[in-house]
């Protein structure tokens, strides 16, 4: 009906001709036969990672939080970085799976479902940070405003780290939401192919009866677009309000206005870096090359160059208005950033977030994965370092001479850190186990478009449909007579 | 079938809106020979608001050209020309700046700032060696050479990709597509910058011991959206021979109505920004801006600015009936552009009013007057050429465009 | 016969080879006087609601809904909890700080929109559904890899079934079923 007409152009977003059905089973190949050994030595690796961190944090909690390597001037840390870092990383999943879908962004299809996993991943990772910080874990539900017998005594809703509670909860509660509506289709699927047992019972639960039926999909469309529309302002909201933990106060070099934007360019930058990490290596480990392309490798570093250029834009200017401000406590945090004890750290993530984004400029770099999996984890250090920058040097050197110090993560704190990235990989490996990774019909109608049919009805994405204006069905506007219109020719040069 | 020629309309409209222009600004310069101080606060006003628009069509061209969008290719010609008329602009800067001594208290180190509104309060000493220290930045000179850079910028680039979108007009030529999209990402940290530092320059330093941040975001924020609303309204009403209105569909105006609703919520979103931390953070040296709008009487306008720059638009325009309805989206467009205007008068004329909102005559004539000429230049401008870039490759697919 | 027409209902499932096809049986069909169809897909068929004749989705009220309930909630709990009942003097901030509030009033106002329309999506297709007469049928299950099917209900047309499968198969389906399940 609404077929969109599609330019020549364009290049196709699965690269290989299949049918549907081969594109099912290929889909769900990985969660059918066995593990490859590949698979067990990382998820072996992952395990042991986790365990370091189960240990480093059992240790911490029976013991107290002094075995970090906080003291009385750094009070935030490691923690606090790791949280921002981790939260960030959630992000890009949001923004590949909502805002690139309210875009229109069909190259995200591929990509969604396993970017959708990682931000509950790396939100799960990020909210263990402020839970030990708090040293007394099983007391974490003071936190909520709930009613009690300590006479009047509530949450106090003007503090920021509140605003985080609400935010973080909010969001998890949203992405896996989001993430289990757009799986209950492909749940069914995966139900229709199982013969029986164990497996066929769950999918069955699992998937809520799903049937195809039109009457759902016309309704699952507008829902799916409407999640999606609340979750682009929910992840532009959560690390606005993470970056309003440190603006809200009056430290130097953490109050400052720019920091909601630069936070969530922040954000979406280390998070695109962090796709496609999991991306290049997922594509090699399951042999998914024709599903994530070159294409979508490059138009994530394309994202990259993007951010990264915001980012150093707010750099720029942080730099500029504290010495525009002429406020001395102001200029010197920033000079010490720069060439104070953790001028190391600045300049690694100058480096890392400002400098090395502009290889992404050429195209050699842009389609080459290895190189691209080179910088995306060289972004993800940088943009660690960025938050230890933030955090670490706008505190060490503070008001009073006197009460200067430095900081440096015990091994407490370096093995809690390595354990998330443990959790991180274990679920995500089991992820690839148990669930399809790549969203069967999503890709299923893009696959149709590949093919090169426009057949109405076909070429679309599965959930657009209600929003679609019908008053404009196939009968487009006739071409143009005067001048006659330039003839799409197919270039191999040419940008789509 | 529909023929599209050369626009060669339009003549009564560009020479309307030059002859409203003329008597505009020699209303204005008649203003300034009477009350030199109102009237160049109200010049900075017409000046930033119609000059915001223009620098916002360009960014916007070259962002569509960065994300390699197609279904803005038959609007992406009414943009250029919008971004055309920056070279009008050129020459209206040239007014600002020998008048800045009215109204930047940084000119000469403040030590000739008499405040308006006060009976002859100056900077104090301390504020004085403040200003002093800002004053590598502060200064005439300097603000001349940032002017020319800015221009020149915004007058190259705007100029690059509109010639060769022209170009391709006639030719057809593939290549000129290239181009033009190998062009654009590498201008937009140039435009980035220059927007930046042009929101700092003109309307941060009108309270010099006053910074924050995020500012130059505000205020290209607010441009981005007036620039939607132009072009909704100029869409809207190219009905006419030759024009490119007859062929937009409905399925470009929803994007449209998305668009203004997406930048009328970012607009809101770091105007809140900059408004909570520095409200939660209350330290003396930057609460001020926002003491002297959110207490006494310019807090009925700041309320306002919420309810009716925020709060009303956003909710009109999630209804997606109104997004499918081309003269009522317009109707919503000519609203959100008066709130622009109160968001410009809001952020400017505090400095020269601080005891609370009033009105100079001024206001009206300079705001006609620039954008009299901005509107009959971009009219001179679109006229003798195609209004939509007619051999674009994405041409077809864009008249073609669906909701997908 | 007459006992299991109480309790028993005939669906006839037919399956087509394109959406094309699909989409255009539908509509012949529903021009013909069928009520009650659906289709079932592996992605969301366009023109597939509009060959059904569906009414526009109700959703969108659900969330208005949701949003409203969630910002009046938000505002009104943390009022009471910092202006009325507990009111502490942190940092000089008036108890009342409006601007303070809302960070929390907008992540409840998505929160709880986001739980209405989920859960009114669910409502409204009767989701989770244990038993769905169509599961009978060991073809349909390609419906949800790579299969376009059509159900006619016979309940609601005094037309044979043997007679909705023949004109099924005239409008170009591919295979063509009747399956008996419990009435809903």
């Amino acid at each position: 009906m609404s077929n969109q007409h599609t330019s020549t152009l364009r290049v196709p977003l699965v690269s290989e001709e299949r049918t549907l059905g081969q594109l099912t089973e290929e889909i769900c190949a990985p969660m059918e036969r066995k593990p490859s050994r590949m698979w067990w030595v990382a998820f072996a690796l992952a395990v042991v990672t986790l365990a370091v961190g189960v240990g480093m944090v059992t240790y911490e909690v029976s013991t107290g939080i002094g075995v970090w390597g906080l003291n009385k001037t750094i009070g935030w840390a490691f923690d606090i970085t790791n949280f921002v870092f981790w939260v960030g990383i959630g992000h890009a999943g949001t923004l590949i799976s909502a805002i690139l879908f309210l875009f229109r962004q069909k190259w995200r299809t591929s990509i969604n479902r396993a970017a959708e996993a990682m931000t509950l991943f790396a939100v799960m990772c990020a909210a263990i940070f402020p839970v030990i910080h708090m040293g007394r874990p099983w007391n974490a539900f003071w936190v909520l405003p709930y009613p009690n017998d300590r006479g009047s005594l509530w949450v106090n809703f003007r503090s920021p780290l509140l605003w985080d509670v609400f935010a973080i909860s909010t969001y998890f509660t949203i992405s896996a939401v989001f993430w289990y509506f757009g799986l209950i289709p492909d749940l069914a699927t995966v139900r229709d192919r199982v013969k029986g047992g164990l497996k066929k019972a769950v999918f069955k639960v699992l998937s809520f009866g799903w049937t195809g039926s039109s009457r759902t999909w016309h309704r699952y469309e507008t829902v799916y677009l409407l999640l999606a529309g609340l979750a682009t302002p929910l992840v532009l909201s959560v690390h606005t309000i993470v970056s309003f933990d440190f603006a809200t106060s009056v430290i130097p070099g953490w109050h400052t206005t720019i920091f909601p934007p630069y936070f969530v360019a922040g954000a979406v930058f280390s998070g695109f870096a962090m796709v496609l990490t999991l991306m290049i290596i997922t594509r090699v480990v399951l042999g998914f090359e024709h599903l994530i392309t070159i294409r979508h490798l490059e138009n994530m570093t394309k994202v990259i160059i993007v951010t990264g250029g915001i980012v150093s834009l707010a750099y720029g200017t942080e730099f500029f208005i504290a010495w525009y401000s002429g406020n001395p406590y102001e200029k010197f945090t920033f000079m010490n950033r720069a060439f104070g004890p953790y001028a190391w750290a600045y300049w690694t993530m100058v480096t890392c977030n400002v400098v090395s984004p502009h290889l992404f400029w050429f195209k050699k770099v842009r389609t080459s994965p290895a190189a691209i999996f080179v910088l995306s984890l060289v972004i993800n250090v940088g943009m660690w370092f960025e938050r230890f920058v933030i955090i670490v040097t706008s505190l060490h050197r503070d008001f009073l001479p006197s009460s200067w110090s430095m900081y440096t993560p015990t091994v407490v704190e370096v093995g809690t850190f390595v354990g998330t990235f443990g959790l991180f990989f274990t679920l995500f490996l089991l992820f690839t186990r148990v669930l399809p990774i790549i969203s069967i019909g999503e890709v299923k109608s893009v696959a149709a478009f590949a093919r090169g049919s426009h057949a109405p009805g076909h070429a679309s994405h599965p959930a657009h449909g209600s929003e679609t204006p019908h008053e404009h069905p196939a009968e487009a506007p006739e071409p143009l007579p005067t001048p006659a219109l330039a003839a799409a020719v197919v270039r191999k040069d040419m940008p789509v | 079938m529909i023929a599209v020629d050369r626009f060669n309309g339009g003549s009564k409209t560009m020479t309307l809106a030059g002859a409203v222009g003329i008597v505009g600004l020699v209303l204005t310069a008649v203003g300034f020979f009477t009350a030199p101080q109102p009237t160049m606060f109200s010049y900075l006003f017409g000046f930033t608001y119609w000059l915001g628009i223009s620098v916002a069509a360009i960014i916007m061209v070259a962002i569509f050209h960065t994300a390699k969008a197609k279904w803005i290719t038959i609007l992406r010609r009414t943009m250029e020309t919008m971004g055309s008329s920056v070279f009008v602009f050129a020459l209206l800067v040239i007014p600002l700046l020998l008048g800045a001594k009215y109204i930047f208290p940084w000119v000469n180190h403040g030590t000739d700032w008499v405040f308006p509104g006060t009976d002859g309060v100056k900077f104090t000493e301390v504020e004085l060696h403040h200003l002093h220290h800002k004053s590598p930045y502060l200064n005439l000179p300097f603000l001349y050479v940032r002017q020319a850079i800015y221009f020149a910028v915004w007058i190259f680039v705007s100029w690059r990709l509109r010639t060769w979108s022209m170009e391709q007009d006639t030719t057809g030529a593939l290549e000129l597509t290239v181009k033009q999209r190998r062009f654009s990402p590498g201008s937009l940290p140039f435009l980035a910058l220059t927007i930046t530092f042009a929101g700092f320059d003109w309307l941060m330093t009108l309270t010099p011991l006053w910074q924050s941040t995020i500012f130059g975001v505000y205020y290209f924020a607010g441009s981005f959206l007036a620039a939607f609303c132009v072009l909704t309204i100029a869409t809207v009403n190219a009905q006419g021979k030759d024009e490119y209105g007859t062929l937009v569909t409905t399925a470009h105006y929803h994007n449209l109505g998305k668009l203004l609703l997406a930048f009328t919520a970012f607009w809101a979103y770091i105007a809140f920004s900059q408004f909570l931390l520095i409200w939660v953070a209350n330290i003396p040296e930057e609460a001020g801006w926002f003491k002297l709008r959110i207490e006494g009487a310019w807090k009925p306008l700041s309320i306002s600015l919420f309810v009716m720059g925020f709060a009303v638009p956003f909710f009109t325009l999630l209804s997606r009936n109104l997004k499918l309805k081309p003269r009522l989206l317009a109707v919503v467009a000519v609203y959100l552009l008066i709130m622009h205007a109160v968001d410009l008068y809001w952020l400017i004329w505090p400095a020269y009013s601080p005891q609370g909102p009033s009105f100079h005559w001024t206001l009206i004539t300079s705001f006609i007057g620039v954008g009299g000429l901005a509107v009959a230049a971009a009219m001179w401008q679109a006229r003798g050429r195609y209004t939509l870039p007619v051999k674009d490759p994405y041409i077809s697919e864009s008249l073609r465009y669906v909701q997908p | 016969m007459s006992a299991e027409t109480k309790v028993l209902d005939s669906w006839v499932l037919a399956e087509f080879a394109t959406p094309d096809a699909l989409v255009d049986a539908t509509r012949q069909m529903r021009e013909k006087g069928y009520q009650g169809m659906d289709t079932y897909s592996p992605y969301p068929l366009h023109g597939g609601s509009e060959a059904l004749g569906l009414p526009p989705s109700r959703v969108p009220f659900i969330a208005l809904g949701g949003a409203l309930t969630g910002i009046v909630t938000a505002l009104a709990f943390q009022t009471y909890m910092n202006t009325i009942d507990y009111p502490l003097n942190i940092g000089g901030r008036p108890t009342f700080s409006l601007p303070a509030w809302v960070p929390i009033t907008f992540e409840l106002a998505v929160l709880l929109t986001a739980f209405g329309i989920f859960f009114g999506l669910l409502g409204l297709s009767r989701l989770p559904q244990p038993y769905h007469p169509v599961f009978e049928s060991e073809e349909f299950r390609s419906a949800s890899t790579h299969g376009y099917w059509l159900s006619v209900p016979t309940a609601e047309t005094t037309v044979k079934p043997d007679d909705i499968k023949n004109q099924l198969t005239s409008l170009g389906a591919t295979h063509v079923t009747v399956v008996t399940g419990e009435k809903e």
